[in-house]
């Protein structure tokens, strides 16, 4: 465990010194506050706008930060070198990927954490009440989408040659997986044939990512998601997280190293 | 020397701005151009944004419960938000009637009984109930898309009606509706939908109904221009000029107009005996 949280520690460090996080976090607040400036019918009240633009841009830099990071973790460790005295080391390859993942996801977490404290401030100055459980709600439920996305992608960095294909071909899984995952039942229904049984099973089969995003839910003041559905989806979630972390490792450990 | 180095200054700044004012206004192609940087920057696409943006407002206005184009077999044009509007005036007799039938879908899921097990649990982190932002002001939360909407598209004139709608029906906000709606009529100036509401502002709003009548006036002949023109206006909206025409000449007790009116809207077709029984008991008032 101790080795674990060793390599988690370094993937952190590595985090707070690049400037990504950094630059989408001021990115998102300049667009937000701009946009929380435009007049609409001199109304100062109109707020749910200002949530949708805000989400919008914490899910796509959340998304571009936990991608971007997870997919040079070990193709940087192997350019540089450095793979070969970590695993000289006892420390085991599943380790290192577990490592790995737990460095990321906790980066992701920090992250997330700035972004919703934004994200409550600006809501919570306009509308004037702070709906503090169902925006931990979201943030937990963001957390652990960008979880599954973690181990996709480290899973991804081991099969895929490039970090730039490995990222592009991740961005295109999840986007496609939040816009049409969970319509694939219903254009499997108007389907026929062979092609209504793979549309089928690729719907059974993918994660769900889009139980996720509860952006129209915090939007809209929906109030608290119902706590058994809620515990279900992070379960699913987490055995998703898991199933992708074990095929990194039997990747990882199949997998030639010299260069 | 000071002194005269600044007078010089502003004076060779407004000669500058002299010769300057009319070549850019000669080098603006259209001066009365309503097309607004984001449209110009987007071209036609902007088009396609701007029905994307009314339909934001329309999922807005029932809560973020909206189906998606995997959950409806049709395609069209928002309805709920421009069906508020136009039942502006059905919505009363219904009352009288005590059914709305609007209402009645309130408070029930849009999506029906879920096909599997991904699907239910899918349901419960959407908006799955079918609410109205229907309590005082809250129907500001649509605004800014139908303002988008329009500035992407400023020849779509549902959105202006809409945005009308919502801001007369908001005493804060009722005065922005004349501003909205004669930017729409820059830019549709043959607009007898823009026209009718307009006259609904006036009458309603500014308790002003003589100038609502000129304004109505003015639609229908607009409407009687596209009809001539073979533009295949829409009839109800036709109908509906008239119908308030019908309103306003009885609350003059001007049966002449009256019969003017309904002779026209007896001529769209609608309801002939109904249309002709009031014709009739106008004339035999008159008498």
């Amino acid at each position: 465990m101790n080795n674990i949280f060793a390599i988690a520690s370094v993937v952190l460090k590595e985090m707070y010194r690049r400037k990504d996080f950094y630059v989408l976090f001021v990115l998102t607040a300049l667009i937000t506050l701009v946009m929380g400036s435009v007049n609409i019918f001199n109304d100062d009240k109109v707020v749910r706008y200002l949530k949708e633009i805000c989400l919008l841009l914490i899910w796509v830099s959340s998304l571009v930060i936990a991608i971007t990071t997870a997919a040079r973790q070990i193709p940087a460790e192997r350019e540089s070198r450095t793979i070969f005295p970590l695993l000289a080391k006892p420390i085991s390859r599943n380790q290192m990927i577990l490592g790995k993942f737990v460095g990321c996801w906790i980066a992701c977490a920090l992250v997330l954490v700035v972004f919703y404290l934004f994200f409550g401030v600006i809501s919570g100055a306009r509308e004037h009440f702070w709906p503090v459980v169902p925006y931990m709600q979201a943030l937990f439920f963001h957390w652990i989408f960008l979880g599954i996305v973690i181990a996709l992608v480290l899973w991804g960095s081991l099969v895929f040659t490039a970090v730039s294909s490995n990222a592009t071909i991740c961005f295109i899984i999840v986007a496609g997986i939040m816009l049409l995952g969970g319509h694939l039942n219903q254009i499997a229904g108007r389907m026929n044939g062979i092609s209504a049984t793979i549309t089928s099973a690729i719907y059974y089969i993918i994660p769900h990512l889009e139980f996720y995003d509860l952006r129209d839910w915090i939007i809209h003041d929906r109030g608290v998601v119902a706590w058994g559905p809620w515990l279900i989806a992070s379960v699913y979630g987490l055995v998703y997280s898991a199933i992708f972390l074990g095929l990194a490792c039997i990747a990882f450990r199949r997998k030639a190293l010299t260069l | 020397m000071t002194r005269l180095l600044l007078g010089l200054g502003i004076v060779s700044a407004f000669s500058l701005s002299t010769w300057l004012q009319p070549r850019f206004a000669a080098m603006q192609t259209n001066p009365n151009a309503t097309d607004s940087a984001l449209g110009i920057l987007m071209g036609e696409s902007s088009r396609v944004f701007a029905n994307h943006f009314l339909l934001k407002a329309d999922a807005y206005f029932h809560s973020g419960t909206y189906p998606s184009v995997f959950d409806t077999v049709t395609n069209k044009e928002p309805s709920a938000i421009m069906g508020e509007a136009h039942a502006d005036h059905d919505h009363d007799a219904d009352q009288v009637h005590g059914k709305d039938e609007h209402d009645d879908h309130h408070e029930e899921s849009i999506y029906g009984e879920p096909h599997d097990w991904i699907e239910r649990l899918g349901h419960s982190f959407i908006p799955t109930l079918h609410t109205h932002l229907d309590k005082p002001g809250e129907a500001r939360e649509i605004l800014p898309w139908l303002k988008l909407s329009a500035e992407l598209d400023p020849q779509k004139i549902t959105t202006y009606v809409a945005a009308s709608y919502w801001l007369r029906h908001d005493p804060k906000h009722a005065d922005e509706a004349e501003p909205f709606l004669r930017q729409g009529l820059r830019a549709n100036p043959d607009s007898y939908e823009i026209l009718l509401e307009l006259g609904k502002y006036y009458n309603e709003t500014k308790k002003d109904p003589v100038r609502a009548r000129n304004v109505w006036e003015l639609a229908w002949a607009k409407w009687q221009k596209q009809k001539a023109a073979d533009k295949k206006p829409d009839e109800l909206t036709g109908a509906e000029i008239l119908g308030e025409l019908v309103k306003e000449a009885r609350s003059r007790d001007d049966a002449h107009s009256q019969i003017q009116y309904l002779e026209l809207l007896k001529d769209l077709g609608f309801d002939k005996a109904a249309l002709q029984q009031q014709i009739d008991a106008l004339k035999q008032r008159s008498k």
